[in-house]
């Protein structure tokens, strides 16, 4: 502050101090303009969410991958698959059933691996098992089964093609 | 004996008068208040709309009627403002 007693200030100063009182008085018609502002904000949000402004993260399916020329029985293989940074596991099992998981558990995603010995998918952080066959959760804490992804065998390799719609493995 | 002399007699009273700090105009007040009230709701029932239309988005179903209704409570907003130009 100046230090000057009130009503000897500087002009400007005074104008300035005459404007923020005069500001001050309008507050509740203020009010009204903000919120048709943000109404208009509202709008623009909603219109921006339905022409497709925020990507969808299943929209990231990156098409086909190849997973690996081929997998012997018993054995498995880890890619990433809708995207780079969503680990996969691809297994073939003992009766040549091939399969393929989001290796996340559904519990504190913690990476799943393939435990051949026990024919299940472990996760090693808390002990959860997932059955192989169907990704269910057969033991520990986890909460969902695997999500389950579509593979396709191919005279040229194994492929990764799509990712089973949420549910299908929930029964 | 000194007399004590006051300044607060009869002619130098420069407080604040009866009915000061209410109202000037208690109607036109009361209906700045309205207009508030009515576009809060509307700017409430958008918000709403939004997470709808969020949901429905994430879900690949559409958002049209969800964006005419953000389009119609914002003209209804707009309407509620600009109908006192007095008041603006």
């Amino acid at each position: 502050m100046s230090g000057r007693p009130v009503g000897t200030e500087r002009p400007s100063v005074r104008a300035m101090l005459d404007r923020i009182r005069e500001d001050a008085s309008v507050t509740r018609r203020d009010y009204l303009r903000i919120l048709v502002t943000i109404s208009g904000g509202l709008l623009a949000g909603t219109v921006a969410v339905a022409v497709g402004v925020f990507g969808r993260r299943d929209e990231d399916t990156g098409g086909e991958v190849r997973v690996a020329p081929t997998i012997a029985p018993g054995g498995s293989v880890r890619f990433a698959y809708p995207s780079r940074d969503d680990s996969a596991i691809a297994v073939r099992l003992a009766d040549g059933t091939l399969v393929a998981y989001s290796s996340v558990c559904t519990h504190l995603s913690c990476t799943v691996l393939w435990n051949a010995d026990a024919d299940s998918l472990d996760c090693p952080c808390h002990e959860g098992r997932f059955d192989p066959r169907d990704g269910q959760v057969v033991a520990g804490p986890p909460p969902r089964a695997l999500a389950a992804i579509e593979l396709a065998e191919r005279t040229d390799g194994i492929y990764a093609v799509g990712i089973s719609e949420v549910g299908d493995g929930d029964a | 004996m000194a007399t004590r002399r006051s300044h607060t007699g009869p002619g130098s009273n420069t407080g604040p008068g009866p009915g000061a700090g209410h109202e000037r105009d208690p109607i036109r007040a009361t209906r700045l208040h309205a207009r508030i009230a009515i576009v809060a709701t509307i700017v409430v029932g958008q918000l709403w709309a939004l997470t709808v239309g969020l949901n429905r988005y994430f879900e690949h179903e559409s958002v049209a009627f969800l964006v005419a209704f953000q389009a119609l409570s914002f003209a209804a907003a707009l309407v509620v403002w600009l109908a006192a130009p007095g008041e603006r």
